[in-house]
């Protein structure tokens, strides 16, 4: 059951949460935080935090709830009359409104931050009247709260920096792998531009922040020094393979000579899928947790290509007198070896 | 673009100005003790639109409605007994949480379902019937999905030209980051501040342009639209942009020697300089607008970088060919860029005859 819950990420953090609330509804019958609300609240929204660095990112965010209700707190002692309120809330709202429309578009963790500030103002504000609860209760309470997610976000189901890293890089291997194969087929005309857009269009979406795939927490202050530079490491070269696979799509799909692109374009192909092979391999590693073992030849192909290249294009002749279509293929043959070049930096480290 | 830009600002100000007026009117007019629900359902369900068309957006937001309506019924009988709170608020967080988490669209609707059924539980909530807060949760409701229909929020041509514009001027940012990756003399030193810094920015501008489909995807009949076949070419040349740009951006790593670039510093900084007048003439591009004198300046600047390739780099670089793509890929990039602009005024000849 445990370990089902590592490998379901969702379901993990959901539990997480859950025993959160769980234990936050008991402590909020305590009678020192009247009546419980922030206690509640409070672990809702600490203990909801994304992979990675679980003990900074909740404290930001008990920073946030905790600062927010003592200035709310500290506002209301000087407001009272309820229109005052009532206008200091639509003041907090339009700005944060703004705000969030005009940064659009926004990251997941920059909105969430923005809608748990404007949240915090208004529950802090407008349930004035529906309580009598003190100042310090509240602030008790948020506090308690805050302190019960920084416990359940840290302490419950810990994922370890190496699973979280290989959760997250599983799918993006993958998208990079689908990508990679779709170019390949589309050099030796298997595959429609339409296909290729799709896929680069999967993979961007699996980057962007918004899916919440790509592992950002590996740069943020405060991860783990030892393991910082390794990962850092691989995200910047599986981030310049995707850099290389689009260099190869502008190229691909440019106006080069089809026929000087065809004498070439088995040879790239056979690369490519050796390539993919990297790639696939990778993506099973991180998802078994078992060494890489490379069984394929990784340079005949390679060498084969650049004697195909050779022929078709000869470099040493004349070298400022090369067509632009020559320039275009030399320069994709290169993003090719380059590619290799860096998968295997990858598959080695 | 410029004014195009402020008058959508002021739209949006007006909507969220409109959904503060009429909650506070209603709450005011309607004596409620229960009204700090209405202001909190209207603030928090009107900084998002969910859906694509106008239709959906009203019929989620119903959905919603009425999901926190069940579960604030539900908390409302549940504070009755602890152990029964306790079992109700675990459950629901644990399947609010994990939709959220598996469907990112469902995320902030299931996160405010999970916050409103806490928020239920307020003591002395019982003070006041539940009608009052059933009456309030719907009248917040209203009052977006109104002001939705009315200011046509997030899925206005207003909105579209908004992130045209934030399109460009992210893509001229971006060049701006990886062109100055090739002429600081740090870049080695602090690689992983600089390629954070360049994913960052590759990240928004890949949002934006999802961002721009996504309202093109709101319109009716958008098969045969025009607009929507102009914008679908938009999107592909911004695509086809990003995608010359990162052939482009392959210099900084195929260069071992980075004192290299110290023998072409000045000309590369008058091509950045020159790609980055040019972005933002393009931001701002109208049609009355010239960008000629910009495409010329990216030439020269292309052409002075040339020559000293041709006397300099060529003789000194270990791996000459590497130039030779680099400024390829410039003149390419400029050749884009030119489509780019031609499509972005087909684009409001279009909005102008309509």
């Amino acid at each position: 059951m445990v370990s089902k819950l590592y490998q379901h990420d969702a379901l993990r953090r959901a539990v997480c949460a859950a025993l959160a609330m769980a234990a936050a509804v008991m402590l909020s019958q305590c009678a020192v935080f009247g009546g419980g609300i922030w206690v509640m609240l409070a672990a809702l929204f600490v203990s909801q935090v994304a992979r990675g660095t679980p003990l900074r990112q909740s404290f930001v965010r008990l920073m946030l709830v905790v600062g927010s209700v003592l200035l709310s707190v500290s506002m209301m002692r000087v407001l009272h009359a309820d229109w005052q309120i009532v206008l200091v809330s639509v003041i907090l709202y339009v700005v944060v409104g703004m705000v969030i429309f005009m940064r659009r578009p926004m990251e997941v963790t920059q909105f969430n931050l923005a809608i748990i500030l404007l949240l915090s103002f208004l529950v802090t504000l407008l349930s004035k009247n529906e309580a009598s609860v003190t100042p310090s209760q509240l602030i008790a309470g948020a506090v308690a709260g805050g302190a019960i997610g920084v416990i359940f976000a840290q302490l419950t189901f810990p994922l370890n920096p190496y699973h979280a890293f290989s959760h997250d890089m599983v799918f993006i291997l993958r998208s990079i792998h689908d990508y990679g194969s779709v170019l390949a087929e589309k050099l030796v005309r298997h595959a429609s531009e339409r296909e290729v857009r799709q896929q680069q269009m999967n993979l961007d979406r699996l980057l962007c922040l918004r899916e919440g795939c790509y592992p950002e927490w590996v740069y943020d202050a405060g991860f783990n020094p030892g393991l910082r530079s390794g990962y850092r490491f691989f995200l910047i070269k599986s981030g310049r393979v995707i850099e290389l696979l689009n260099s190869m799509n502008y190229l691909i799909m440019g106006s080069m000579d089809q026929a000087l692109l065809s004498q070439v374009a088995n040879a790239i192909h056979d690369a490519m899928q050796v390539n993919n092979e990297l790639l696939r391999l990778m993506a099973d590693h991180f998802e078994g947790h078992q060494p890489i073992e490379i069984i394929s030849d990784m340079t005949s192909d390679i060498m084969r290509l650049n004697a195909c290249l050779a022929q078709v294009v000869p470099l040493k002749r004349a070298r400022l007198n090369l067509s632009g279509d020559d320039v275009a293929l030399t320069a994709l043959v290169r993003d090719v070896n380059d590619l290799r070049e860096v998968l295997l930096q990858l598959a080695l480290a | 673009m410029d004014a195009c830009l402020s008058r959508l600002n002021l739209a949006r100000l007006a909507y969220l100005l409109a959904v503060a007026t009429l909650t506070v009117t209603c709450g005011y007019v309607g004596q409620s003790q229960a009204s700090a629900w209405l202001i909190w359902i209207a603030f928090t369900f009107s900084v998002v639109t969910l859906g694509d068309t106008r239709l959906q957006q009203s019929l989620l937001l119903l959905a919603l409605t009425a999901d926190v309506m069940l579960v604030v019924t539900l908390s409302t009988w549940a504070i009755s007994s602890p152990l029964l709170l306790l079992v109700y608020l675990a459950s629901l967080t644990l399947i609010c949480v994990y939709l959220g988490r598996r469907i990112p669209l469902l995320a902030y609707p299931a996160g405010l379902i999970n916050l409103f059924a806490v928020l239920a539980c307020l003591p002395l909530a019982g003070e006041y019937p539940l009608q009052h807060e059933i009456m309030n949760i719907m009248g917040g409701a209203v009052i977006v999905i109104l002001c939705q229909w009315l200011y046509q929020v997030g899925n206005s041509q207003s909105e579209v030209r908004s992130s045209l514009t934030a399109s460009v001027l992210i893509l001229r940012q971006l060049a701006n980051d990886l062109f100055e990756s090739m002429v600081v003399p740090d870049y080695a030193d602090h690689l992983y501040l600089y390629e954070r810094r360049i994913h960052k920015q590759k990240n928004r501008y890949l949002l934006s342009l999802e961002r721009m489909e996504k309202v093109a995807r709101s319109w009716k009949g958008r098969q045969t639209s025009k607009r929507y076949q102009v914008i679908a070419r938009l999107l592909s040349d911004l695509y086809q942009l990003y995608d010359n740009l990162m052939d482009c951006a392959q210099l900084r790593h195929r260069v071992d020697d980075f004192h290299l670039f110290s023998l072409c510093r000045q000309e590369m900084q008058w091509v950045v300089k020159a790609f980055d007048q040019l972005f933002l003439a393009l931001s701002k591009v109208d049609k009355g607008t010239s960008l000629e004198d910009d495409f010329i300046r990216v030439m020269e600047a292309i052409q002075c970088f040339e020559a000293n390739n041709e006397s300099v780099l060529q003789v000194t670089a270990k791996e000459p060919m590497i130039f030779l793509w680099f400024i390829a890929s410039l003149k390419t990039m400029c050749t884009n860029a030119k489509g780019l602009q031609a499509r972005m005024r087909e684009w409001m000849d279009i909005k102008e005859s309509r």
